[in-house]
């Protein structure tokens, strides 16, 4: 899942970077509106977590681009407005939540995958296939009700890769959704993590839930 | 139509002369009082003057008894014409200023309407004694005041709430996520970090705070004589001790010997106040230049402040000294941050101290702020 948190207050992008991304989300973060519409236009966000009052570009402006592009991104408002005509403002030109400051973590965690849900016409945070489930909330892996232990990066492409199921992944394509725009890792990281989920999940009894279609990528079928 | 006319402008003339006023409703019942006893007291009096002249031709003389009675009836009629005078004069005067006044009852009920809760409406002075009018007109320019002032502190309250609102979400956001945290190293700069949203939210309280306790009243009263090159110089070298790098960067022109009229305290709040805008929102590296400048034939003088600001453009200017404005346009990110408060705090001081706040803008986009008005010793 790829997140672009919008906060020109540099301390509240920095936990909420380091949180996000230690729950396996790939976060890439703009300081103000103008980065922000390049990040936009630049990669394919499942969630923008945007604040309303930024430097020289404001969070509306943001907002009316990101839905004037049709992108499906969705959008959780965070910011320190209050007022009811704020909230209807945002709405109105297409957020899909609002969230006022100062917030709860574990409240905007909660609203953020409830969204990335919506985006996937998911009902309920579960993810199944055979004896594999998946927990989106609780971000947990299962086998036969037993825990599969998997890193944030593990669980992150195996989510992906179960809530497409058929559709082939390049290793780009997923490198994109697992990384954020900083990092510095090669793209072949992909293949060391499908090897190891590979490994994981064949140790918990199932094998080849993970295709390698050549010129295609991965996919689950 | 025609016929009522004349009726209708005496209506008006007496509704628009008359009835505005109320020592000319009282001037008018005394009138009309004294006017209608005096016309019932002729008709009495002509009366025993007829009654005394048919007598007299009625009978060859008029004896004693007959003309003392008549004087008495004069003395009875007098006195009455006295009372009764009185007692219509009174009952019209009663009447004329109840109807007078009666718009003070409106007044009075529209008063005890207003509430401090919704934006008051001014009293209705259309039909008041013009007597009156002057004190409710005071009225509702003192409503004006207050609920511009009522209007002024709630739009302060809202702005110091919204602008705590992100480092108090700052400082729970860091400390939730820090709590989730292993490292220690990543826990440390978490905890940096909350203490410098916490440092920056005692800098708005204090800055707020600061302008709340300047009594204009109380600072003019407690002005003292404060050298100007004692006081910039400990200035310079308590922030050589807080901020050493940026302080490097100010140099004083200001000249030993010069004496001032102020108040030390706020003369140095305000000072912090001009170089901590400087050194934050200055060009890096660029020196920040301290001047007084001498006014008039040296009775008063101007402190100055100049530093380049490449982010600033002319159109910025008004809008310098408004509270929690940042300057959005090419604000620098994360710690240097400023609060927008700065230059709020020093114009406010200002408005204390009975100085002038000005600011400019060169071509070379160098921004002077200049505080003149000082009273020189």
């Amino acid at each position: 899942m790829k997140l672009l948190i919008v906060e020109d207050s540099a301390r509240l992008s920095a936990a909420l970077t380091s949180d996000f991304r230690r729950e396996g989300f790939a976060v890439d973060h703009a300081g103000d509106g103008q980065a922000a519409l390049g990040q936009i236009e630049a990669h394919e966000y499942d969630l923008v977590i945007l604040d309303l009052m930024l430097p020289r570009v404001s969070g509306l402006e943001v907002l009316r681009a990101l839905r004037a592009s049709r992108a499906p991104t969705r959008v959780l408002v965070l910011s320190a407005r209050d007022q009811t005509e704020d909230r209807v403002a945002a709405l109105n030109l297409g957020a899909d939540d609002y969230l006022v400051k100062p917030f709860d973590l574990s409240e905007l965690k909660a609203r953020t995958l409830a969204l990335l849900r919506r985006r996937y016409g998911e009902t309920s945070g579960v993810l199944a296939h055979g004896e594999l489930t998946l927990d989106t909330n609780a971000r947990l892996a299962t086998v036969r009700g037993s825990p599969l232990p998997l890193t944030p990066k593990e669980y992150a492409l195996l989510e992906t890769l179960l809530r497409h199921r058929g559709r082939s992944f390049t290793r780009v394509a997923l490198f994109e959704r697992l990384y954020d725009g900083l990092s510095e890792a090669s793209d072949r990281v992909v293949e060391v993590i499908v090897s190891t989920l590979r490994t994981k999940l064949a140790s918990a009894g199932i094998r080849e839930l993970i295709e390698t279609r050549r010129g295609f990528g991965y996919r689950v079928p | 139509m025609s016929s009522s006319r004349p009726g209708e402008a005496l209506a008006i003339v007496f509704r628009e002369w008359v009835g505005r006023s109320l020592q000319r409703r009282l001037l008018v019942s005394l009138l009309l009082g004294v006017g209608l006893s005096l016309a019932a007291f002729q008709m009495v009096v002509d009366r025993l003057v007829d009654r005394y002249i048919e007598r007299s031709f009625s009978a060859q003389a008029v004896d004693v008894a007959q003309r003392d009675q008549l004087m008495r009836e004069v003395d009875v009629i007098l006195l009455g014409g006295v009372v009764t005078v009185l007692g219509v004069c009174a009952l019209v005067t009663v009447v004329s200023v109840r109807q007078g006044l009666k718009p003070l009852e409106r007044v009075a009920s529209a008063a005890q309407e207003i509430s401090i809760d919704q934006h008051a409406r001014a009293l209705p002075l259309s039909d008041v004694p013009a007597e009156i009018q002057p004190l409710g007109e005071r009225f509702n320019q003192l409503i004006e005041r207050l609920t511009d002032a009522l209007e002024h502190e709630r739009r302060f309250g809202a702005d110091l709430a919204h602008e705590l609102r992100t480092p108090l979400a700052e400082i729970r956001t860091l400390g939730e996520a820090g709590l989730a945290r292993q490292d220690v190293a990543g826990l440390h700069e978490f905890l940096r970090q909350m203490t410098a949203a916490a440092v920056g939210m005692q800098s708005v309280i204090e800055s707020l705070l600061a302008v709340a306790r300047a009594d204009r009243a109380a600072v003019q009263q407690a002005l003292e004589p404060m050298s100007v090159s004692a006081a910039v110089r400990s200035r310079i070298e308590r922030l050589r001790i807080t901020a050493p790098e940026d302080s490097s960067r100010i140099v004083s022109r200001v000249s030993e010997g010069l004496w001032i009229h102020s108040d030390p305290r706020l003369f140095d709040a305000m000072l912090l106040n001009l170089l901590a805008n400087a050194m934050q929102h200055g060009a890096p590296g660029t020196p920040i230049e301290i001047e007084w400048l001498a006014e008039g034939s040296g009775a008063s003088g101007a402190l100055q402040v100049r530093n380049a600001a490449p982010q600033l453009a002319r159109e910025d200017l008004p809008r310098l000294t408004d509270r929690f404005w940042r300057g959005a346009p090419g604000k620098r990110a994360g710690d240097a941050q400023g609060l927008g408060l700065g230059l709020w705090v020093v114009g406010s001081l200002c408005r204390v101290l009975g100085l002038t706040l000005a600011l400019d803008l060169d071509e070379m986009r160098h921004l002077t702020v200049r505080l003149a008005g000082f009273r020189a010793l």
